[in-house]
């Protein structure tokens, strides 16, 4: 029996296999780390790191049970152990909260799936322009500030239009959503 | 209607700005109320899509369109891009296989991280064009190159090795090249393969082992009995063969496109072209490789010339522009499909 606790020393890695399961639940993943941590830089941070952790503890993840729910066990220590870190104590959410937060967030994934299936035909729905403005706030590595200034508008104008849109969207999602239950 | 003030609670969490007075708001609102917290999952999930969607396409029209404003340039060699952050590969060494992907490495397997261009080099030199998330997983023997294509579109520019045959899986379909250049496609249910280069030979999955329908201009190999795998094909460059994989699919077809219609299916090719300190000579040589318009050093002392931009590989004049008006580079179009740069007076 190999000893997957260790995969680099493995002589028949499991990499691949590791690469599709973290591929396939990357997504809702990110969303649950989304939901603990307050910017961008800190969600990538903790998904790189949990990715790693997920890869170097891959060994122990028990095939046949949820991946999804493994791997953000793993998420939501990396998530609560960086904002720890970072010195951001004030803004950790309470135990309870996120404990609450992880569980529902696993009890919910098929749901997620289908808002991010949705938000695809709702951005459709959105004006080209439109779309552009709000999706350039969410390119990687994008500052809000410049953003806003080179869509020629104000940080506070170009916030409420993003969340405006952002609130169209959401509104669409359950538009969506309510159309295809059965 | 007066607003929820959970939502701007929830927006600014989102955003990083919520203050330290709001923030133990926010948190008891979640702690009591399951539809608060819900709220939050779903603007968080959103998020996340987003933010998904937009490393997946790009912005164009703001940041590289022709006609859009002059875009970020840095001539100062250690200004990295301020769109994009690379990570390393710490895994390397542990992965028996090499992975790529189109939005980020795997080795690190962090969030989506566009690398600018999505291209990747294979062991053999073999190059791969990535469009969008697409990922590709290779596995190289001594006899086989063999790539997967796990999810996404990819073209692919084989380096001829008669000893070891090029096989791209995607969804049962298997494409065999020795030395040419084609694009496969792997959507919901079905396979497209378009050859731009040179010939392949194409398995479709095992539950096709119909003849090739009349009129497809693919050409059947020696038919084989119902046993034994579907017979495989040869396309030539300029077709493409869509290869349904359901379980009873009708057998694929084959049609051959015009050189505009293929430049429809590859124009998701062009992208976002990101250099930092880059060569002059290489850039010129990344936008020929790409367009019909070919830019043409007139003096090669311009060859060495540091350039970092961010621009579409398709917008051959707002590079040139950009040159022009930050790098002392004149421009002078010599017919229609060439382009002489030499240094300003």
């Amino acid at each position: 029996m190999p000893d997957l606790s260790d995969p680099a020393s493995n002589s028949n890695p499991p990499y691949e296999e590791f690469v599709r399961l973290f591929v396939a639940h990357e997504g809702r993943l990110r969303g649950f780390v989304r939901a603990l941590l307050p910017a961008w830089a800190d969600v990538d941070e903790v998904m790189q790191e949990t990715s790693l952790v997920a890869w170097r503890k891959f060994g122990r993840f028990e095939r046949g049970t949820s991946f999804m729910a493994w791997a953000a066990t793993i998420a939501r220590f990396e998530a609560l152990d960086h904002l720890r870190r970072r010195g951001r104590e004030q803004l950790v959410f309470s135990t309870a909260v996120v404990d609450l937060l992880a569980a529902e967030t696993l009890a919910e994934t098929d749901a997620l799936e289908r808002e991010r299936t949705a938000l695809e035909r709702c951005l459709a729905k959105l004006e080209d322009a439109q779309r552009e403005l709000l999706l350039l706030s969410y390119q990687p590595g994008a500052r809000f500030h410049e953003v806003a200034a080179r869509a020629g508008k104000s940080v506070q104008g170009y916030y409420k239009t993003v969340q405006r849109l952002r609130a169209r969207l959401l509104a669409c999602i359950e538009s969506e959503l309510k159309h295809e239950a059965p | 209607m007066i607003p929820d003030p959970l939502d701007r609670l929830i927006a600014d969490w989102l955003h990083g700005t919520i203050t330290p007075e709001d923030f133990p708001l926010l948190d008891r609102r979640l702690r009591e109320d399951p539809a608060a917290r819900r709220a939050l999952r779903r603007a968080a999930n959103l998020d996340s899509a987003l933010r998904d969607w937009a490393t997946r396409h790009e912005i164009s029209a703001a940041w590289a369109g022709a006609d859009a404003p002059a875009p970020a340039v840095a001539p100062a060699p250690a200004q990295a891009t301020a769109f994009f952050r690379r990570w390393r590969w710490p895994l390397a060494a542990a992965a028996a296989v090499a992975l790529s992907v189109a939005t980020y490495h795997f080795g690190t397997l962090s969030a989506p991280q566009p690398l600018g261009p999505g291209t990747r080099v294979l062991a053999d030199g073999t190059v791969v064009e990535l469009n969008g998330a697409a990922v590709i997983v290779s596995d190289y023997t001594a006899t086989e190159r063999r790539v997967r294509l796990e999810r996404g579109e990819a073209h692919f520019t084989v380096t001829k090795d008669a000893a070891r045959p090029f096989i791209v899986t995607a969804a049962g379909v298997a494409v065999r090249a020795v030395g040419t250049a084609f694009n496969v496609r792997l959507a919901d249910a079905a396979v497209e393969v378009l050859v731009t280069e040179g010939q392949v030979r194409l398995q479709p999955p095992p539950a096709q082992t119909a003849p090739v329908a009349p009129g497809n201009t693919g050409t059947a190999l020696p038919s084989t009995p119902a046993s034994s795998p579907p017979p495989e094909r040869v396309l030539a460059a300029r077709q493409r063969a869509v290869i349904a994989t359901t379980p009873s699919a009708a057998p694929p077809e084959v049609a051959t496109l015009t050189p505009g219609e293929i430049a429809r299916v590859l124009a998701w090719q062009h992208r976002l072209l990101d250099f930092t300190a880059t060569p002059l000579g290489d850039i010129v040589a990344a936008y020929n490789r790409r367009n019909a318009t070919q830019l043409v050093l007139a003096d090669p002392a311009l060859a060495a010339l540091r350039v970092s931009a961010s621009l579409r590989s398709d917008n051959v004049l707002g590079f040139v522009k950009l040159l022009e008006t930050g790098f002392g580079v004149r421009a002078e179009r010599r017919g229609d499909s060439e382009i002489l740069l030499s240094r300003s007076p």
